[in-house]
């Protein structure tokens, strides 16, 4: 049986803190108080969307861990390890869409960049309460 | 198991792209209503409904699509390793990525996949329009190689 694979990743690459795999490395970064978010605008920087991004994953992951270290069953945490996962995916997406349009023609790169801020710059409109399990599904279409 | 995922991602990121370039195609021929009460109607695709439910779907589509050739780069990385070391240290990452990305995947492209056939109206129905059979093709995909609740 399959559970819950990448959740139990995550929890051992912030045990590890050290040799992290390139898509995790952001476990070892802190937390910023400001993401440079002073207007609509800076929504639509690749910086500001990978920075919240990967706070909302390091919060995910640090939520987990306290909930395992308090000795709560893992298999009350399955909606945890959901959110989790969910939030450790997203950053790998921002991040090689990113690194895809760094690489990408000239001339593809400004509709590349208008297809990655239709997804990425409504980061706002995310709802950031990871504890509920409707989270992902309650941005984007279903919100309307 | 990691070979089949690292496919499932790639395969229904397409189908995403598919099913998004028939309702997109649709909704610029399709005319329904008009805002001036003079000549043609207005192409379906004007609507700012029809914008919000399909066009960040088109960046939904690309992000998968991206994020699988990624994936698959570092699955045959892994692979190379594995045949020429006896063992990979990219093992575990390429697992933990594979396992959150088919869940990720299969579950975001299946429901754009159903929104694009719902933005079709009353043609998405239509075996015609092709969106059923892509999406009725897919949709078992949820759940082999590893349920999404499961593998997240």
């Amino acid at each position: 049986m399959i559970s819950q694979q990448t959740a139990r990743a995550c929890l051992k690459y912030l045990a590890d803190g050290r040799n992290l795999p390139p898509n995790a490395e952001y476990l070892a970064r802190g937390e910023v108080s400001n993401a440079g978010i002073d207007s609509a605008s800076d929504w639509k920087k690749d910086y500001v969307q990978l920075q919240v991004l990967e706070s909302r994953a390091r919060q995910a992951i640090l939520r987990l861990a306290k909930l395992v270290e308090k000795g709560t069953p893992w298999k009350d945490l399955n909606m945890d390890c959901v959110a989790v996962s969910r939030a450790h995916i997203e950053v790998f997406l921002l991040r090689t869409f990113i690194n895809t349009i760094s690489i990408a023609e000239q001339s593809l790169r400004p509709i590349l960049l208008k297809l990655q801020n239709l997804v990425y710059s409504r980061i706002p409109r995310y709802n950031f309460n990871i504890s509920l399990p409707c989270t992902f599904l309650s941005r984007r279409w279903a919100n309307y | 198991m990691i070979t089949l995922r690292v496919m499932v991602v790639n395969s229904e990121a397409w189908n995403l792209a598919r099913a998004l370039t028939i309702s997109l195609r649709y909704a610029n021929v399709r005319r329904q209503f008009s805002s001036t009460n003079a000549g043609k109607e207005d192409q379906v695709i004007t609507y700012s409904s029809v914008k919000y439910r399909l066009f960040p779907l088109l960046g939904v589509a690309f992000a998968y699509i991206f994020a699988a050739k990624g994936l698959i780069a570092g699955y045959m990385e892994m692979m190379s390793e594995l045949k020429s070391q006896g063992e990979s240290k990219s093992l575990a990452e390429v697992h933990a990525l594979s396992s959150g990305l088919k869940a990720c995947s299969t579950w975001d492209c299946l429901a754009g996949i159903e929104e694009c056939r719902k933005a079709c109206g009353g043609h998405g129905f239509s075996a015609y329009a092709g969106i059923g059979h892509i999406w009725a093709n897919g949709v078992a995909s949820q759940t082999y190689e590893g349920s999404p609740t499961r593998l997240f």
